[in-house]
């Protein structure tokens, strides 16, 4: 329950309202939080505040907020597998209670819990509360403050990775909202850090990563690897796609297929038909898989969201052959290798290429690229 | 990022080598004296040529048949393709 931490966070003061100010309406949502294996693992009531209603230049301003590159979080996977990293997972819970709000903002009292005797008053919001419209940013600038405060520095090109140098003890960190994955060389500071780190917000400590963002993280010491998948993810999306009993492919796209505009529905019926299918969140759901794990359908998916607007039925076709291909290549995910003998070395491999005016609607051309680190690819992108 | 990390963790890192199977962008990118028919490159592309001429970066040629990236700009034959494919790193655990 929330309700206690909205308690001890002291999330607002009960209130006269303001003259000329409307409160803002809240809500309870129930969720079931579910592990690497599908399993329920804790049910949750959270108080969310609705955020829609809050007005520009009264109850928020800036509302941006930074989230980490799955680059990031993927060069220094690779990086630890090489080196013999830790490799830590810390939650935060109620991530958002934490962040201090700048604006007043007021709120009804939440459903259910109001205050006998009071109930004309209103809640004016401390800490920022879910589904406000500044809380994610509230959150990453206390959170910013708090660890540079402990003498990390931001990294120049993601600012949400912070890495601190001890002589030759090295810990770094990445912060998507509220997931953290502390990765450094001795196990004595990331311990130490979490400690810092729990005095200040609630925290929930994991332990070894094995599942960050939907992949899961396997290692193997002996090996010297660190394999990155999403099993999970491919059987979800199979089974919302209704694609698990489809006959798995080897390749997501043949050669010589081109698709182009000239396979766009002619008629009206046609189109008709094509109207119901799931196109748009069948391609969106291979993106996500493409964007963690998969760079070897960026092309597919590069070319296949060309289509979003005027998709015929051969489009839809392709789509389906993706999914195919997923069906008989679930259980593959990036693998990072050390190599021994290079203990201190990064040997950074990148390839580069351009198809030479290969969209047939605009005569553009394709060009990709793919950076590798230890034996896997942690950077790539297929653009037209 | 990569820079930071070999910064601050002393690793040692040669050059990051890139591998193209187009010549004349190689011989454009490292020659800088050829300025008749190349006047109009935009300047953001000047960077890499800064970054050939103090080698951090390193243009090599490499034959069309094992440009991994070919997987990610067109659609190749399945062996290409599986090539590719493990070049990047993508497999199965039990490899």
């Amino acid at each position: 329950m929330k309700w206690h931490l909205c308690k001890k966070n002291e999330a607002w003061d009960l209130v006269e309202l303001s003259a000329g100010r409307k409160p803002i309406g809240n809500k309870w949502v129930f969720k079931k939080k579910t592990n690497a294996k599908g399993k329920a693992e804790k049910y949750k009531a959270r108080l969310v505040a609705r955020g829609y209603s809050q007005v520009l230049g009264i109850d928020f301003g800036e509302i941006f907020s930074p989230v980490a590159k799955v680059t990031s979080i993927r060069l220094l996977l690779s990086v630890d597998a090489a080196f013999y990293f830790e490799v830590e997972q810390i939650d935060v819970k109620t991530t958002f209670l934490h962040g201090d709000l700048e604006e007043e903002i007021y709120m009804k009292q939440p459903e259910g819990f109001a205050v006998t005797g009071k109930k004309e008053l209103v809640c004016k919001l401390k800490k920022s509360l879910y589904q406000l419209k500044q809380s994610p940013r509230m959150w990453y600038e206390q959170f910013d403050t708090f660890i540079r405060g402990l003498g990390f520095t931001r990294s120049k090109v993601d600012h949400c990775v912070y890495f601190k140098l001890i002589v030759d003890r090295v810990i770094y960190l990445v912060l998507y909202v509220d997931d953290m994955l502390l990765v450094g060389n001795d196990k004595e500071i990331i311990q130490e850090l979490n400690t810092q780190l729990s005095s200040k917000f609630d925290m929930k400590y994991l332990g070894a990563a094995n599942y960050i963002l939907g992949m899961e993280i396997k290692r193997d010491q002996v090996k010297r690897n660190l394999w990155l998948n999403q099993r999970k993810y491919f059987e979800t999306i199979l089974q919302r796609f209704n694609m698990e009993d489809s006959k798995p492919v080897k390749v997501a796209i043949l050669v010589g297929v081109r698709l182009s505009a000239e396979k766009c529905p002619k008629t009206k019926e046609e189109e008709e038909d094509m109207s119901r299918v799931p196109y748009a969140s069948a391609v969106d759901s291979l993106m996500y898989a493409m964007v963690c794990t998969r760079p070897d359908i960026a092309h597919a998916v590069g070319v296949l969201s060309r289509f979003m607007s005027k998709l015929g039925k051969e489009h839809w076709t392709t789509v389906k052959r993706v999914f195919r291909y997923f069906h008989g290549t679930s259980d593959y995910g990036l693998c990072y290798q050390g190599r021994p003998g290079l203990d201190r070395m990064l040997d950074i491999c990148g390839f580069l290429d351009a198809d030479w005016a290969g969209d047939l609607d605009q005569r553009r051309s394709t060009s990709g690229y793919v950076f590798n680190l230890f034996g896997g690819a942690v950077s790539w992108m297929s653009n037209k | 990022m990569v820079a930071e990390i070999v910064l601050k963790y002393g690793l040692v890192q040669g050059a990051i080598r890139i591998d193209y199977d187009s010549q004349s962008v190689i011989f454009l990118a490292k020659n800088l004296a050829y300025h008749l028919k190349t006047k109009h490159i935009d300047v953001r592309y000047h960077f890499v040529r800064d970054m050939i001429e103090d080698k951090k970066v390193l243009l090599v040629k490499v034959e069309t048949l094992k440009n991994t990236t070919d997987a990610l700009t067109k659609s190749v034959s399945s062996e290409k393709f599986f090539w590719c494919r493990e070049i990047m790193g993508v497999s199965g655990l039990e490899k």
